[in-house]
């Protein structure tokens, strides 16, 4: 069992999880989407494969506590 | 009796040539005239009433807005005088004063009446030869002075029994009479209410002028207390930000923190270190974008930026362009330097293209935050974040916006396409692509140019 922190830009929310769970159960289950974000697991950028990979495969240990976050992907220029 | 009345006596008292004359000499004269002066001192009412019944001088032109009443000592001629005088003739009743004077021995006396300005000239030669003949002439004053004395029926027995005493030369009951009079009549009040009217004016308008310009200086204050007041509220509103980042921030863990989240996160190296803030570099691949806008509105636009530049082999930048960000066949690597405040109340990017280091040689700069400092969307997020106190999120989101380019904004992308034909072409190892060492875009450029060409 683990404990995840999840942040996106809205909300802050703290889940428990199994490391057999991916991050992207953990998202789900906390209603947040993840078109259009970048998710890192604790600083680590994940792709849509790490994104649905089991914590354990990502190196959670079980036990541990995570930072899983979701960064709005926006554009770098003021475009109207 | 009337105040207009009386003021004509005193008129008549005061008859005299006052050509090139000061008023105070001539009150003198006048009152030598009709045998009032004493010593030289001249009473008063005489005073007075000269100063309020506009008896002015003449001096060669009968001047509009002058005085009542001329005497000219000289032969004047009837073109000497304006049209608008009608001359009084023998026949006048009661008396004929051009008939009196001549009596008198005045020279060809002529009397010229203006009933619409109230002004009469009267002329002749010899005219002050004689002490007694002005008291004389004074108590003509209701037959050329028709505007006060319209009809002489109308002669009150206060009237008559002055003109009487001036035609007798009786000095003291003249007097006497006079200031009986004048006793029911506030001199000083006439005076003050026909001077000090325009003199009121004169001062208000005075004053409205000061009160317009105290209003407009008092508005330009206005305008820059505002401007202050807006300063003030800007600043008030940065401290809030930084009150409320610091206070969210947490005290003493944070270090420990962020030591962890920079080795958590490899695409992070710290730079130089201050007392109250530090660098920090952000190094990456751009691998946010959005793929449609850079296919339709700049590879395929041929009025793009991409096709502006012709020279310099721009069309070999052109083909890394595409393989980058259309085909994706591999990845640029991009750094970006940013500075976090102590307490965490500020994240900044570092205007800055020259890279230090090994990040020179192998990264490049990243076009919208090193050459322009733009966050654009980016920046709402990091200020939000840090007003919670969340750092760590606000530096998530400056990799995500390392991690960005928007194509849609050509001054920043077409400035990329000439730095790198220009600057990373042939020493930046900055192409990083699957099965192969790192790459400068001329050495990329001479993998792909065989397949693009054919492309083309």
């Amino acid at each position: 069992m683990i404990k995840v922190f999840v942040k996106t830009n809205t909300t802050r929310n703290e889940a428990i999880a199994e490391i057999t769970d991916s991050p992207a159960d953990v998202l789900n289950n906390a209603g947040i989407g993840t078109q259009g974000a970048v998710i890192n697991l604790n600083g680590t950028i994940l792709s849509a494969v790490d994104l649905n990979s089991p914590f354990e495969t990502l190196g959670v240990a079980d036990g541990s506590t995570v930072n899983l976050n979701s960064i709005v992907k926006a554009d770098g220029a003021y475009i109207g | 009796m009337k105040t207009s009345r009386l003021l004509s006596y005193e008129a008549g008292m005061a008859l005299g040539d006052t050509s090139g004359a000061a008023m105070d000499e001539t009150l003198k004269l006048a009152a030598r005239y009709v045998g009032l002066s004493r010593g030289g001192a001249v009473p008063s009412v005489v005073t007075l009433s000269l100063a309020s019944f506009s008896f002015a001088g003449y001096s060669g032109t009968l001047a509009p807005g002058g005085g009542a009443v001329f005497l000219v000592n000289g032969m004047y001629r009837r073109d000497d005088v304006p049209s608008s005088f009608v001359e009084l003739t023998a026949t006048a009743k009661p008396f004929a004063v051009p008939a009196f004077l001549k009596q008198c021995g005045v020279r060809e006396p002529r009397v010229f009446v203006n009933l619409a300005e109230h002004r009469t000239v009267v002329t002749g030669s010899h005219l002050w030869e004689e002490e007694g003949r002005m008291p004389m002439l004074a108590s003509l004053l209701y037959t050329f002075l028709p505007w006060i004395y319209p009809d002489p029926s109308s002669l009150t027995e206060q009237d008559k029994r002055l003109f009487t005493y001036l035609n007798q030369n009786k000095i003291d009951e003249f007097i006497d009479a006079t200031n009986e009079l004048c006793e029911k009549t506030d001199f000083n009040h006439i005076l003050f209410s026909t001077k000090l009217k325009d003199f009121g004016d004169v001062q208000r308008l005075k004053r409205i002028n000061a009160l317009e310009e105290g209003l407009k200086a008092e508005y330009v204050s206005l305008e820059k207390a505002e401007k202050e007041v807006d300063s003030l509220l800007a600043s008030i509103a940065v401290d809030n930000l930084c009150l409320a980042a610091m206070k969210n921030a947490g005290a003493g863990e944070d270090s420990a923190r962020l030591e962890q989240f920079f080795k958590e996160r490899p695409c992070l190296s710290l730079g130089p270190v201050g007392n109250t803030n530090f660098r920090f570099y952000i190094t990456t691949y751009l691998s946010s974008w959005d793929k449609d806008v850079f296919v339709r509105d700049v590879y395929n636009n041929h009025r793009s930026y991409l096709y502006y530049n012709t020279g310099s082999d721009y069309d070999k930048a052109r083909a890394v362009f595409n393989e980058l960000f259309n085909k994706e066949t591999a990845k640029i690597r991009v750094t970006s330097e940013f500075e976090l405040e102590g307490g965490f109340v500020s994240l900044t990017p570092v205007k800055n293209i020259y890279l230090p280091g090994d990040f020179s040689n192998t990264s490049s700069p990243h076009p919208h935050l090193c050459q322009f400092g733009c966050l654009g969307e980016n920046k709402r997020y990091i200020t939000d974040y840090l007003k919670t106190g969340d750092w760590d999120m606000a530096i998530d989101q400056a990799i995500a916006a390392t991690m960005n380019i928007a194509w849609g904004d050509s001054t920043v992308c077409e400035w990329f396409l000439r730095h790198m034909k220009c600057s990373l072409w042939n020493d930046v190892k900055c192409i990083v692509m699957d099965g192969h060492d790192d790459m400068t875009p001329a050495e990329f450029y001479e993998l792909i140019k065989d397949n693009y060409k054919e492309e083309v």
